[in-house]
């Protein structure tokens, strides 16, 4: 459930922390959707704040329901980086990865990630 | 087919395949909740401790023993029931083995004391053949009285 307007946390290690959901919504954006971001506050590294990029949603405090029925719910909000092809600007992914970035094809992001449920 | 079940972090109860809230940590920690209501009571800093409807509450005082002490008991009252053995059969082993132990020694004293006195009557009982032997007399008896008669006498 990220609107426009939403912060959301950065667990990738492009630089940025926090970034701010600036893709109109159409609808609620969740996991494994690719939204446009502002980069909020960052460190030294591949972006800077006040740069528009895209990102994709890897955790969200709002539950979602799989196909077998169970749910899953995150304790923060959060995005990985990536390019206009879906490849990730850092190169880690330090948070989880749901299997739900499957199938928007975003096999990149989920071979990086460490923790995938 | 089984199911394969987990269990509520909070409340303890199972959870079948298609319920449940998998609620996932920054640190890492999955919790793993059956419904709403537990997920909720642990948002909210509860203890389910204190909570009397979960199984760590239940355990804690004591709540579910009973039923499970009866299954042992049972179980074990099975295990040592007796069998009719050759030549006994199984209700006089069981009246032996209700019987406590004085009860026992009082049935045992008695049993001899019969033995006891029928031998005594056999004795006297022949006793009695003899003496009356002796009265009727006879080149036989006379050889047995002397012996006999001084005893006659001192009693």
């Amino acid at each position: 459930m990220i609107g426009s307007g939403a912060v959301l946390h950065v667990s990738d290690n492009s630089g940025a922390r926090t970034v701010q959901c600036i893709q109109p919504s159409g609808r609620a954006w969740g996991v494994g959707d690719v939204i446009t971001v502002a980069v909020q506050k960052a460190i030294k590294g591949k972006v800077t704040a006040g740069q528009v990029c895209k990102a994709v949603i890897t955790e969200t405090k709002k539950e979602f329901q799989r196909q077998d029925g169970s749910v899953i719910k995150f304790d923060k909000n959060a995005c990985v980086l990536v390019n206009n092809k879906g490849q990730p600007i850092g190169s880690r992914v330090l948070g989880f990865a749901t299997h739900e970035l499957r199938a928007r094809q975003l096999m990149k992001v989920l071979s990086l990630a460490s923790r995938v449920l | 087919m089984v199911l394969k079940t987990t269990t509520c972090r909070f409340s303890g109860l199972r959870i079948y395949p298609g319920r449940g809230i998998i609620y996932i940590k920054t640190d890492g920690q999955q919790w793993l909740f059956i419904n709403r209501k537990a997920k909720s009571l642990f948002m909210q800093r509860k203890r389910s401790a204190k909570i009397a409807w979960t199984t760590v509450y239940r355990k804690q005082h004591k709540k579910d023993l009973e039923a499970q002490v009866a299954r042992k008991k049972r179980r074990t009252a099975n295990r040592v029931q007796a069998r009719a053995i050759v030549g006994v059969s199984l209700e006089v082993i069981n009246k032996r083995r209700s019987e406590k132990p004085e009860q026992r020694k009082a049935s045992r004293e008695a049993a001899l004391r019969e033995v006891k006195e029928r031998a005594k009557k056999t004795r006297a009982d022949k006793a009695a053949t003899k003496s009356s032997d002796v009265k009727k007399g006879g080149p036989k008896a006379a050889k047995v009285m002397p012996r006999s008669a001084p005893k006659g006498g001192k009693r």
